[in-house]
Parts: structure tokens; C-alpha cells; sequence
């Protein structure tokens, strides 16, 4: 997840509402939004609260009552609407792929409305399917109706990357999806966001979803109120109101775990066995590449506990939820090359983590 | 003479008919098919189509069209016909006309019942790429639809062969005048051989209409639905 | 076979095309509001026509009313006597086909009877009139049930499949036999497309009698035939449009009793 500051605003709202013709009171109102460039920013809130209605304003699927668009500084809200919409990716829950297009054919749709030559939409087709985590020459000519639920998710956001647009909306994409691969496809996404750095707006239900994924989200209310758009811990730790709290729910404390990252953490530090003195830090033996096998002195302990490790690109959640899977109170936190690089006490949860200085 | 030996010295006189009969009913199941498809896409809505005046203005006319033409289905054949008489004659072209309006309903039926048939995410999917509405008819709904208006085609051109008999009763081309004119020689020599042919002949048309099918589903279904 | 109405071959098309479970109660308000109007207008500008051109002494003799009520009796006697055959018939067998043992013939009989669509009613008209039967009613009633015969079957069997399987295996399964559940789960379930199909039926041989008259079996459209013979284009437009009309009452009638059983098989 991250944060590239203040930045440009892609896409802006302002003043935008939506009534219904036949409506008394409106689906959305009022609403001003500007979503930084590069950023993912979440639409969350209980149904009927406009959340994807609000999307669907932002490509003109729906067209606003009131209010313009800007995006990347210009005055969308008038201009010709499919113009504009092959400028904008769209992903949706049930996918959408056309069943009688092949896959490849399939994310060359909007390329081939735009008029790129055969050769660069080929060559964009098989990057976005790398991309994605595809092989293309495997998937690139099979159809949608062989593909699992997850393939043609992963399928359905190449397609939306496919003329790389400024902005992409997704609405609720990993929704019908089962929860295992979906996780795993939450973490391809934050990778791949990290490597392309688009500017997304994503309509979830689940908080956990927002947490994980955002880096601003929007809470909205009944009315279709905006009631808070700020950073995950902001609004996990103070909710402007006693909507956003109550919606927040219970297990905010936890929940924030999965916001802090262990590379940001100041660790204990750990000895290997035999070269520093014991000076109350834990020690550990390792194997002929350095990699620690077992604790061979924890303080505090008779015997040292079984030696378990998480790695540093982890979140503290992660840490907590290993410790108590092996009843053990310290983990080990190595880096990519499986080195130990510190250690987390389960007791500093409760006294407080401290971040490493400037992290 | 019996039947085998008719068939084979009058073959001809009944392969003419045949192609007649062929034509009639290719040419009349065309235009239908042309007129269905034309009110069939102009006036498709959906759930995603904007709520502005042409949406009931379609959606009415394309209600209306189904029942007048499945009111003229309900009309009989010799009827129809006779109807069409005073303002068009005798021959072939009150017999095109009748023909052509009996086979609109199967054709416009099955068009409509395609076209609404379309998966909604796919067609969200689609305005949402900013397709516009004319290359999502195209290039989505109608091939997705495809298999569907087919099969409608396929059985109006069956019922039209049926139909096209009648046709004889104001001299019309095809198997039809053989017909007539078989009962009315009856009793004499090869009467009942020429009704027996002219009967069979429309089953012979029917076995070629469909291989002509079987060939264009086989070429003209996308891929990627063929089930 | 001629096969003018709405549900025609509920078989193919429905079945693939629309959405089973939508009931055609939705369609039926409009044709019956549509076609009883259609006939009565249609009739109405057609007499105001013939009005205004005048029938001559022989159009006269054929279109009155003492001549055409007993055509229109012939006519009725026609289309009742042979639907009837036609359910007689054709429902059962298509109980018959539909059951499990049957499965393997399905498929070839129903494309079968869709094939024969083709085959022209009239040409079975004329075929058995060269049968020892000669010409008449008899011959009439039997060809017109023949012709009767596909969509009743087609209909029954669809009527049939279409019932949901969950259900079925949930009656086998709390111990109703067979029979049983044929006749208190299937069949009511089958019901409405049954008689959309003998709806079909009906219409049909209101069409077909009138090709009846070349047989000598008499029936409304004698006078359509014969003002054809005669050149007589206003006699037969109004002879014409008599059976037309005849037609879409018969189809309203018909529409009528399917929306009621519609209704009550829920």
C-alpha cells in the first residue's frame, strides 16, 4: 500500500448528486471527492448507501444529477460518454467477458476501438497477461467458459488495463470469487498496483478488503452521505462520526495490525549462538547458509520454544496470527533470503510496538 | 403405374416443382427474416437502456408487432390467401406476401427472446468499456443471440413449407398446383401418384432446408458458445 | 403440416429461447385483449367494404346467413370432433414418450415431429381422401387430427420435461410410485404447456378444416373456395375474412380456458 503523498488528483467529484426521477429523497448527495493520483481509494458503506452508484457516476453509467467530473483536471461530465469510458477501465463483480471472444480478443477490445495496429495490441495483450500472472501463450486463444472464477477476474482487470487508462473503477471484482483465492489475488493486485501505480476507485462490502487494499477509503452513509474519506488508521482509530464507529465495528484494534508492516517495526534484536554475548537478547543456531533452525537461548523461558519465523514484508497480524498458531510468544522476523533480522515478544502488542525512526 | 416409376419419368416436371417450392419458400422466410431483424434490433431494450421517450415507444411497437404478426399465424391459410386475393391478384406474389407475413412471428419471437436472453454483466461490461450501442449489437448481443434466431429461422422455414401448399388454391408456384390438380383428377389415372409426390416433394425441400442449416450453424456459431 | 398460432413449436423454440420459468400468462393478457378485437375490427371493415361494392346475386346465394350458420356448423363439428382425436391420442403417447425408459427415443422423436412440421396438412388431406375413405367428414376429422397430432405431442413431451427434476425426486422420495407422481406432481406441473399445445391444436384445424372443403366435407371456407372458383374477389374477401375471424375467436376462447388453468395450476 502506498501513500504517494499529496500528488495531482486524477479524478475529482464536485458537487455531484444523484436523484431518481420518480425518487423523494436522493440515491447520492452532495458529494466532493478528489482521489490522488496513483492511489487506491475504497467505496465502502451498507447497501444502498451509494457507493456504487457513485462509481458508476464517475464513468457516466449514470449520468449525475447535479455536480461535474473532472478528470486529470478536464470537465468530463459533458463530453461524448463511451469517449470517455474507453478512457477509463471498468471491472465488475460477474466479470462480464464476452463468451464468443477469445481471451486474448476479449482484453483486445478497447485497443481495437482505439485503432492501435495489430502488432501493439498482440504485444499489449501478452504484457498484460504476464501481468496478471498468466502465461499468454496458454490462455491467450482459450475461451472464458474454461477458464475458474479467479482466472477470469484476473482476466477481466487485464481488460480494463488493456488501452491503460488514467483511472480504473472496480466494483466489488473479487466479490464472487471463494475467500482462499481470493486472498491470494488481493495480494497479486497490491503487487501489481505497486508496479503500475494506477489510479483506482474499488466498491467492497468487506472492511477487511478496504483495510488491506486501500489507501484512502470512503465511508458512506444512508442518503448517500460521504461520512469519512481518509487514510485506513484514520479511520479505524478515529471515526468522524458515530456512523463511521459503529460501522467500524468492533475489532478496529485488530484490524489495524494488518496496517503495520514488520520492515517498519523496531525489533528485538537477535544474537546468533556463540558470537555475541548474552546480554538478554535471544540467540539462535543456524544451518551452513545462516538460515536460523532452532533458538538456542530465550530469556524469560527454561527451555527455548520451537522457532518460527515470518517474513519482514508481513504485517504484525501475520506475526500474531503464527505466534498463536504455535503457541510460542516470540517469532522470528527473516528477510527474503530467509536471515533473521530481529524478533517480536507476543507482550509487545500489548505495551506498544515501537516503528523504527523515520519509517 | 406405380409410384417408384411415376416418380422417375415425371422427375422434371417434379424437381421444377421442387425448386419452385424451394425458392417460394427461401425468398419468403428471407424477407421475414430480414423485417424481423430489422424491428427486432431497432426496437431491443433493457434493463440498461436509459429511460427517455423511446424506450416505451419501442417497447410498444415491438409489443405490437409480435401480436399482429402472431394474430396472422392464427389466421388460416386459405383464408389469408383469400384475403389477398382481391388486392393482389392470383399467383406468386399474394402467395410471397402471405407467406412472408405467417413467417415473421416465429422469426421475431425468437429474435426478441435472444436478444433479451444476453448475460447483463456481459452488456454492463460492454457500455462500460464505452462501446457504443451500435457496435454492442454487432459485435455482442446478435452472435451471442445467434443460435437462438437460428433455430427460430429454421422453424419458420418448416411451417412455411407446410403452408406453401396452399398456395395452389390461387395458382402459386410450387407443390401446390400438383396438389390441386392431382385431387381434382381423382380417380383417374395417376392422380393419387402426383398428390403423393407433390406431398413428399415438400419433405424432400424440408430434408435440403436443413442440411442448408446444419451447414450455417456449424460456420456462423462463434466459437467460444458453441456448446 | 400448416401450423398457424402463437405457441406453435413450443418444443424447439420455447424451450431454448425463453426463460421456462417466466409464465406465458404475461403474453396471454395481450392476445386476449388483441385478438377478439382484431377479429371484430377487421370483420367490421371488411362487411363495410363489401357494403360499399355490393355482392351480386351469386356472392348472394353463398354468403347469407342461413348458408354460412350451416357452414359454420359443419365447421365447428370439424374442429371439435378432431381435437378431440387429437388429445385422445397424442397425450398419452407424449406421457409415454417422456417417461425415463423412453429417454433414448426422445431426442430423434422430437426432432422428428419437427421435421414433419413441413410435411403439408393439406397434402394428408388430399392423400386420404384417395384412401378407401374416400371423400367426407370422416376423412376430414382423421386428417385434420393427423395434422393435429405434432404439436399436442411436442407439447406434452416438453410439458413434461420441463417439470423441475428436484421436484419429481422429492416426491419419488417421500414413497409416491410412479404413477403416482405422474399424475399429482407432473402433469398438474405439465398442464399449462399442454394446453398451449392443444390451443396450438385447435387453431390449427380451424385452418385445416377449412382445406377440408376440397374434400367435400363442406365448412366455411366451401364459400371461399367457391367465390374463388367464380373470380368473385369481394365474395371471397368476406368469405375470407369470416374464417379469419372464426379463427382468432376460437384462439381468444382457446386463450381464455389456457390463462384459467394457468391460474389455478398456481
Amino acid at each position: 500500500m502506498s501513500d504517494s503523498g499529496a500528488g495531482k488528483t486524477m479524478i475529482a467529484l464536485e458537487g455531484i448528486s444523484k436523484t431518481y426521477p420518480k425518487a423523494t429523497a436522493p440515491a447520492v448527495q452532495e458529494l466532493n471527492l478528489e482521489v490522488p493520483e496513483g492511489t487506491i481509494s475504497m467505496f465502502i458503506g451498507p447497501s444502498g448507501c451509494g457507493k456504487t452508484t457513485t462509481l458508476k457516476m464517475m464513468n457516466r453509467l449514470i449520468e449525475p444529477t447535479t455536480g461535474r467530473i473532472l478528470l486529470d483536471g478536464d470537465d468530463v461530465t459533458k463530453v461524448n460518454a463511451d469517449e470517455l469510458r474507453r478512457r477509463i477501465g471498468y471491472v465488475i463483480q460477474q466479470v462480464g467477458l464476452f463468451p464468443h471472444f477469445t481471451i486474448g480478443d476479449n482484453i483486445a477490445v478497447v485497443p481495437r476501438i482505439l485503432g492501435w495496429d495489430k502488432a501493439r495490441i498482440s504485444a499489449r495483450v501478452d504484457e498484460l497477461l504476464h501481468l496478471v500472472g498468466m502465461e499468454p501463450k496458454d490462455y491467450r486463444d482459450r475461451y472464458p467458459r474454461q477458464l475458474s472464477g479467479g482466472q477470469q477476474q484476473r482476466v477481466g482487470v487485464a481488460r480494463g488495463l488493456a488501452a491503460d487508462p488514467s483511472v480504473m473503477l472496480m466494483d466489488e471484482p473479487f466479490g464472487a470469487i471463494d475467500p482462499i483465492t481470493r486472498e491470494r489475488i488481493q495480494d497479486e493486485f497490491l503487487e501489481l498496483q505497486q508496479q503500475i501505480a494506477k489510479t483506482i476507485c474499488f466498491v467492497t462490502h468487506d472492511l477487511t478488503e478496504a483495510v488491506k487494499l486501500g489507501d484512502r477509503i470512503a465511508v458512506f452513509g444512508p442518503g448517500g452521505t460521504l461520512q469519512q474519506y481518509d487514510t485506513p488508521d484514520m479511520i479505524l482509530t478515529q471515526p468522524a462520526n458515530e456512523f463511521v464507529a459503529e460501522f467500524v465495528g468492533s475489532g478496529a484494534a485488530v484490524r489495524r495490525l494488518s496496517l503495520l508492516e514488520l520492515s517498519r517495526l523496531e525489533l528485538q534484536t537477535v544474537g546468533l549462538d556463540g558470537t555475541a554475548e548474552r546480554n538478554g537478547s535471544p540467540t539462535y543456531e543456524a544451518d551452513a547458509e545462516g538460515r536460523p533452525v532452532r533458538w538456542a537461548y530465550v530469556p524469560g523461558t527454561e527451555a527455548p520454544p520451537q522457532l518460527v519465523t515470518v517474513p519482514h514484508t508481513g504485517t504484525v497480524y501475520d506475526a500474531v496470527d503464527i505466534m498463536l498458531d504455535s503457541q510460542t510468544e516470540l517469532v522470528a522476523v527473516v528477510d527474503d533470503e530467509q536471515k533473521l533480522r530481529g524478533a517480536l515478544w507476543w507482550r509487545d502488542l500489548v505495551e506498544g510496538l515501537k516503528t523504527k525512526a523515520g519509517a | 403405374m406405380d409410384f417408384f416409376t411415376y416418380v422417375v419419368t415425371q422427375l422434371n416436371q417434379l424437381v421444377f416443382y421442387g425448386q419452385q417450392h424451394f425458392l417460394l419458400v427461401g425468398i419468403a422466410v428471407g424477407i421475414a427474416a430480414l423485417i424481423a431483424l430489422a424491428a427486432g434490433t431497432l426496437l431491443h431494450t433493457n434493463r440498461l437502456t436509459p429511460d427517455t421517450w423511446s424506450k416505451p415507444v419501442r417497447m410498444g411497437t415491438r409489443e405490437g408487432l409480435l401480436i399482429a404478426s402472431s394474430a396472422a399465424l392464427t389466421i388460416p391459410s386459405l383464408a389469408l390467401f383469400g384475403m389477398l386475393q382481391p388486392i393482389l391478384g392470383l399467383g406468386a406474389t399474394p402467395s410471397l406476401v402471405a407467406l412472408t407475413i405467417y413467417a415473421v412471428y416465429p422469426i421475431l419471437r425468437n429474435v426478441v427472446a435472444g436478444l433479451s436472453s444476453v448475460d447483463d454483466a456481459v452488456l454492463e461490461s460492454a457500455r462500460g468499456m464505452g462501446m457504443g450501442p451500435i457496435r454492442r449489437m454487432l459485435t455482442v448481443q446478435l452472435p451471442l443471440a445467434w443460435p437462438v434466431i437460428l433455430s427460430g429461422i429454421r422453424v419458420a422455414v418448416l411451417i412455411i413449407i407446410g403452408i406453401a401448399v396452399v398456395a395452389g388454391a390461387i395458382n402459386g408456384p410450387g407443390f401446390g398446383s400438383s396438389l390441386l390438380l392431382g385431387l381434382q383428377r381423382l380417380g383417374s389415372v395417376n392422380s393419387f401418384n402426383q398428390v403423393l409426390a407433390a406431398t413428399l416433394g415438400c419433405l424432400v425441400v424440408a430434408a435440403v432446408y436443413e442440411l442448408v442449416f446444419w451447414v450455417v450453424q456449424r460456420f456462423t456459431t462463434p466459437r467460444g458458445i458453441r456448446v | 403440416m400448416s401450423a398457424p398460432a402463437p405457441e406453435t413449436t413450443a418444443g424447439t423454440s420455447e424451450a431454448t429461447a425463453e426463460d421456462l420459468p417466466r409464465r406465458p400468462r404475461r403474453k396471454l393478457d395481450k392476445t386476449l385483449i388483441a385478438n377478439p378485437l382484431i377479429a371484430v375490427i377487421g370483420l367490421a371493415v371488411v362487411f363495410a367494404y363489401a357494403m360499399s361494392q355490393g355482392l351480386d346475386d351469386v356472392e348472394r346465394s353463398v354468403i347469407n346467413p342461413q348458408a354460412l350458420g350451416a357452414r359454420l356448423g359443419e365447421h365447428l363439428v370439424l374442429t371439435g370432433l378432431s381435437t378431440l382425436v387429437v388429445i385422445v391420442i397424442a397425450i398419452p403417447a407424449g406421457i409415454a414418450i417422456s417417461r425415463p425408459a423412453a429417454r433414448r427415443i426422445q431426442r430423434p422423436v422430437l426432432a422428428f415431429t419437427g421435421f414433419m412440421q413441413a410435411l403439408p396438412a393439406f397434402g394428408v388431406i388430399v392423400l386420404l381422401a384417395f384412401s378407401p375413405l374416400g371423400l367426407g367428414l370422416t376423412t376430414a376429422v382423421v386428417a385434420l387430427a393427423l395434422a393435429a397430432l405434432l404439436p399436442v405431442l411436442t407439447n406434452t413431451v416438453v410439458g413434461l420435461q420441463q417439470v423441475d427434476r428436484a421436484l419429481v425426486e422429492a416426491a419419488r422420495g417421500i414413497g409416491m410410485s410412479a404413477r403416482q407422481t405422474l399424475l399429482r406432481v407432473e402433469l398438474p406441473l405439465a398442464t399449462p404447456v399442454m394446453v398451449a399445445g392443444v390451443r396450438v391444436a385447435l387453431v390449427l384445424n380451424v385452418g385445416t378444416a377449412a382445406l377440408a372443403t376440397f374434400i367435400g366435407a363442406g365448412g366455411l371456407s366451401e364459400p371461399i373456395k367457391g367465390m374463388l372458383e367464380l373470380g368473385r374477389p369481394t365474395g371471397t374477401l368476406v368469405a375470407a375474412a369470416i374464417v379469419a375471424a372464426l379463427a382468432l375467436i376460437v384462439d381468444w376462447l382457446a386463450g381464455l380456458a389456457e390463462y384459467l388453468v394457468g391460474r389455478s395450476a398456481g
